[in-house]
């Protein structure tokens, strides 16, 4: 028998390292039922059409589950006393608490989160002042993809602090075109001018109606709004086409936009200076062939 | 012996559909309607030129003319939408089909129908076709709508479906209608069992569910299809009849329906005068 092989006999005889192997195998075993639970589960959800997040969440439950039960398993192995960590985890959990409260509070934040769901994997979101895709939703944090393609992590405390305005949550959505015309154009022709424009344009909706609503007479002009609906995934179409159109459309029609002027009432007196070099030139007359 | 009183029966419109076959270097031109098509056959090198007015009404037709023929309109230069195909070298013939639209289309009668408690009524109403090409070696390519008709939402803004308008009203009778062959008539048979008037303002129809006709003169139709209300919502159980219409005479089928739904099913299908929003 050769000596290699009788020293893994014997190393195996070894409780420590028997336990250490018994807790290496553990180990692998869980990654492979968490891989190929996983993908089972993919899918699964696939086939149910269940949306993004929900299947995440799912992925992920079933992950922890697995890795939880196996930590559990590899610590029983190695020969420590579950009953000396769980007592010796309630003084450090005092420590841990007070050393990691922001990680806490992003933790607790992610669940209220992931139960309150304003927002899904995939939904346009403004949080703050940045607007973008949700790639995920963590336990600590959200990850948004912005539109110039940067990721920007959120942490959850900031989510649930921050005022958040989800997208894509309805079907369909309304464009408000804010547009001023001159104070002497004819408003009911700029109207039917728009309304035939959303008319015209296929992804502007029939139903709800486009509206044009006067918002307030000011020094440029009148200040309109032009309110025309799409369904979420047009949204974007309509808002590169319409101000264009728009302007088009006014310009054929005749209508001027709005322009900043100020006008004075009764007469004006102007006076004109001329400056001395004139007044000795002699007669104070100009020169057009100069 | 036809007298001078008695009116001319128009001849029945051909189809324009079928077989376009090519000899190499050559491009034809069909027109249905307010859709115009280019097919170019260079070099083993397909193209598609497309091009769709904004008249619903245009009822031109000008079916596999050669581009070189007096009369037919240049392949333009600019304004179509071009596709090119990557097609087998044998490949000598490319095939039109028509097809219903691939939403629900809303249509509205000329005026508000109320339809009296425990009554009914019939409407005719016609949708814009699409246009489906396809060769026998690869099968579909893609589709293009005949007249591309508005979008519309049918329900409220925050749950409801994204359909077609139909910018033609629904009348009461076939013969007020625009035959034109660019769409196809689908008779819609109200029946209100409720014990309220139905004010009928929009209908849905999911025509992804309908089969498409073709009768002896040349008009397509799609099966009748029957509404029946009898709970609240706008809610309605629509009954397909799964055959053609008793107007559309001789009529032979001409594509199968997008969706094989069942014969009946529950949709929300009308609209009432007091389901309105606004876009405040």
């Amino acid at each position: 028998m050769p000596a290699e092989w009788q020293w893994l006999q014997a190393a195996t005889q070894e409780p420590m390292v028997a336990g250490a192997a018994r807790a290496a195998l553990v180990l692998l075993v869980a990654m492979v039922i968490s891989r190929t639970v996983g993908r089972i589960l993919e899918r699964l959800l696939e086939r149910d059409d269940i949306d993004a997040q929900r299947a995440m969440l799912l992925r992920r439950a079933v992950s922890y589950t697995v890795y939880g039960v196996a930590a559990l398993m590899v610590v029983r192995e190695l020969g420590v006393d579950l009953r000396v960590l769980l007592g010796a985890a309630g003084v450090l959990s005092v420590a841990i608490g007070f050393a990691s409260q922001t990680s806490a509070s992003n933790l607790i934040s992610g669940l209220f989160l992931i139960a309150e769901r304003p927002f899904a994997v995939g939904d346009i979101v403004q949080i703050g002042t940045t607007t973008g895709t949700v790639l995920s939703i963590d336990l600590l944090s959200i990850k948004l993809r912005t539109f110039d393609n940067l990721l920007v992590r959120v942490p959850n405390e900031s989510v649930l602090k921050t005022e958040v305005t989800n997208m894509t949550r309805f079907p369909i959505r309304r464009y408000d075109l804010f547009l001023t015309v001159a104070l002497d154009a004819d408003l009911e022709r700029v109207e039917s001018v728009l309304l035939a424009l959303a008319d015209a344009l296929p992804e502007c909706l029939i139903e709800p109606k486009a509206g044009v609503f006067v918002e307030s007479f000011g020094d440029a002009g009148v200040h309109l709004r032009f309110s025309v609906w799409a369904a979420k995934d047009r949204f974007l179409t309509v808002r590169r086409t319409l101000p264009v159109r728009t302007k088009r459309a006014l310009d054929q029609a005749g209508i001027a936009l709005g322009r900043q002027e100020r006008r004075i009432a009764g007469p004006i007196r102007v006076s004109l200076e001329s400056s001395a070099s004139d007044e000795t030139a002699g007669d104070g007359t100009a020169d057009a062939s100069k | 012996m036809r007298t001078d009183d008695a009116p001319e029966k128009p001849s029945p419109a051909p189809p324009w559909w079928g077989n376009v076959v090519f000899a190499e270097d050559a491009a034809r031109y069909v027109r249905v309607g307010p859709f115009e098509l280019w097919i170019e056959r260079r070099l083993g090198e397909w193209t598609i030129h497309l091009r769709t007015g904004t008249d619903p009404r245009d009822g031109a037709l000008e079916i596999d003319r050669d581009v070189a023929d007096p009369g037919v309109p240049p392949i333009p230069t600019s304004g179509t939408q071009v596709h090119n195909l990557a097609l087998a070298p044998e490949a000598n013939a490319l095939t039109l089909r028509p097809r219903l639209a691939d939403r629900a289309v809303v249509f509205s009668p000329s005026r508000t129908l109320i339809v009296p408690a425990r009554g009914r009524a019939t409407l005719f109403a016609t949708s814009p076709l699409w246009l489906e090409l396809a060769t026998a070696q690869s099968g579909r390519l893609f589709e293009a709508p005949l007249w591309r008709a508005s979008d519309t939402w049918f329900g409220d803004t925050n749950d409801g479906e994204l359909c077609y308008a139909s910018r033609l009203h629904a009348t009461r009778e076939p013969a007020e209608l625009l035959r034109l062959p660019h769409r196809a008539v689908t008779p819609l048979e109200i029946a209100n069992g409720s014990d309220e008037p139905l004010l009928v303002e929009r209908i849905s129809v999911p025509l992804r569910s309908l089969t498409l006709f073709r009768d002896q003169e040349g008009q397509l139709w799609t099966e009748s299809v029957r509404l029946e209300h009898d709970r609240g919502a706008g809610l309605a159980d629509v009954t397909r009849s799964g055959a053609a219409p008793l107007q559309a005479h001789g009529a032979e089928k001409v594509a199968d329906p997008r969706d094989m739904h069942g014969l009946r099913f529950t949709a929300r299908v009308f609209r009432g005068l007091f389901g309105g929003d606004d876009a405040r």
